[in-house]
């Protein structure tokens, strides 16, 4: 057997452990000894990876770009279904009368996390190529409850839309994804669509350079079936019901939006900037 | 004993389920501690005034208040353990009262003198609702379960709750065979001038303390997500039971739901129609 196959993934729930150590039971069952790395933060994964102390890293698509925009020789291997056609989108009250982008000139606006590709990067990045700077056009906020996270806790964009509900902001962004979660746990009935990004895609296990392993990694993680009783559990904490291929398409808007230089609107502390 | 013990609102999966069951992520139950001035024989957290009290932290519960209140929750529910046994519930009630109504089940044996009493005066009537245990219309029976003299001091504490403004409802844990003792309770309560929708009466089931009673499991009770310090439960009244807990963290709730809707939506479990409401407010 060749040597261990080092995984990055990081923990921003408890369960993610749980998850690599079902997943690496599986492949160490198909003969590839996965060795799953812990990290907490993505600066930190994307460090290791960049250092060749990683095989592959399970990134955010933020941190994909961080690693393309350090190297050129750098690809990915899969993705989640669920990571395709993700949108940034703004969301009032159904009651607030707010309609259209143009409406929300002058109000408060709820970012995410300052380094949320979609509650934060993205969103800013869309709305200016839409003439609306949520710097000059809006009373921005911003909440940072999971630096380093990259967003993928939910917890800002859960946070934020409760002020939205509770009157405190009048709109706020939420990704599809998130949005999609309060429709099937909570209740999205009284919730206004006003503007949507364009689509990007989100996780991929990305790489740097080639590796004997890679192509079994990918094949084994593509053959993966949500049926399997060993793989149930940790597909669905993963949130994905099929492993895809890499699609690069996905990716170009948040390229733009990290080339086009440091994003910061609002305060960290929530309050407008 | 707070903690909340309640049987199935009916026996009927027809009509009265949908009436009764709550929207998954609509409620979320906040377990403060797990020590309690009582050892009542049929807690259901296993509480007592030896129990470990395993508090919930207060920014836990902020933030799994944001999180619910981000999903469109529209209440809160606080039990233990006794929660007026938690230095920190102000600070908990503080942090779940901007986004719903909060509810706080206690015993109201404690309330009169001391922190506890501060508490209390710190607490708004106004935003806040009391949740009080009480078994029957004479103490022989509730004494029998929660400790001697408990139903003269829980009866102290309903009043004073009363007087300092706070909307009182009252839950009575009650056998199957003391169910005679029902009618005592509710003549009781109609002279305390408590309302009959304020009341509640269920039966003892069989988690934590209680050696009988009824049997629950993720196959014939609703779901109402219950968060600790060590985790979450399908129900508050399942926290003893290692098979219904859902998430070994309390956050993040959408984790913690997720976990749920896909246990409800498994076709391979032999549930849907016979999932109950097991009321415990």
């Amino acid at each position: 057997m060749a040597g261990t196959y080092r995984l990055g993934a990081v923990v921003y729930h408890p369960d993610v452990r749980r998850i690599w150590e079902d997943f690496g039971a599986w492949f160490a069952d198909k003969g590839l000894a996965l060795e799953p790395r812990y990290y907490d933060s993505y600066e930190e994964q994307v460090a290791d990876l960049l250092a060749g102390r990683l095989e592959t890293a399970w990134n955010t698509n933020l941190a994909h770009v961080q690693v393309m925009a350090a190297t050129g020789n750098v690809d990915a291997l899969a993705m989640r279904d669920t990571d395709r056609g993700w949108r940034s989108l703004l969301v009032a009250r159904e009651d607030s009368g707010l309609r259209e982008l143009s409406d929300l000139r002058g109000r408060r606006i709820g970012f995410g996390d300052a380094d949320s590709p979609q509650a934060h990067i993205m969103p800013v990045h869309a709305l200016r190529a839409k003439g609306f700077d949520p710097e000059r056009d809006c009373i921005a906020t911003r909440l940072d409850r999971d630096l380093g996270k990259h967003g993928d806790t939910g917890g800002a964009e859960l946070a934020q839309l409760a002020r939205v509900r509770a009157g405190e902001l009048d709109a706020s962004v939420v990704s599809s994804f998130t949005l999609d979660a309060v429709g099937r746990l909570g209740d999205s009935s009284g919730l206004r669509e006003i503007w949507a990004s364009p689509p990007f895609h989100h996780c991929c296990f990305t790489v740097v350079g080639d590796h004997e392993q890679h192509a079994r990694f990918r094949e084994l993680l593509l053959s993966m079936d949500i049926a399997d009783p060993k793989l149930c559990e940790p597909m669905e904490l993963e949130h994905v019901t099929r492993w895809l291929p890499f699609d690069p398409s996905g990716y170009g808007e948040l390229v733009a939006a990290v080339e086009a230089g440091p994003v910061l609107v609002g305060r960290s502390d929530g309050s407008a900037a | 004993m707070s903690s909340p013990v309640a049987a199935p609102a009916s026996t009927d999966p027809g009509v009265a389920q949908t009436e009764t069951l709550p929207p998954l992520g609509s409620r979320l139950w906040l377990y403060s501690n797990f020590d309690c001035n009582l050892a009542c024989d049929y807690c259901c957290a296993g509480s007592s005034p030896s129990a470990p009290a395993r508090r919930l932290p207060v920014e836990v519960a902020r933030r799994a208040c944001e999180e619910l209140a981000g999903l469109g929750g529209q209440k809160i529910l606080i039990t233990g353990g006794e929660p007026f046994l938690d230095p920190d519930l102000v600070d908990l009630v503080a942090v779940a009262v901007p986004w719903a109504p909060v509810t706080i089940l206690t015993n109201a044996m404690v309330l009169a003198r001391g922190s506890r009493r501060r508490m209390l005066d710190a607490l708004d009537p106004a935003r806040v609702t009391m949740q009080v245990s009480l078994d029957s219309g004479t103490p022989d029976l509730h004494d029998r379960h929660r400790g001697q003299g408990s139903f003269d001091r829980a009866r102290d504490g309903i009043a004073l709750l009363g007087e300092l403004g706070f909307r009182v409802t009252v839950a009575a844990t009650v056998d199957e065979a003391d169910a005679a003792e029902e009618a005592g309770l509710h003549a009781l309560l109609d002279r305390d001038g408590i309302p009959p929708d304020d009341r509640l009466v269920r039966r003892v089931a069989r988690q934590g303390f209680a050696d009988h009673g009824l049997a629950l499991n993720l196959d014939n009770v609703w779901p109402e997500p219950a968060l600790t310090a060590n985790g979450a439960w399908w129900h508050p009244v399942s926290i003893t039971d290692p098979a219904m807990q859902v998430a070994s963290s309390p956050l993040p709730l959408v984790t913690v739901l997720a976990v749920i809707r896909a246990t409800l939506d498994d076709p391979d479990r032999d549930r849907g129609e016979a999932l109950q409401a097991f009321r415990c407010t």
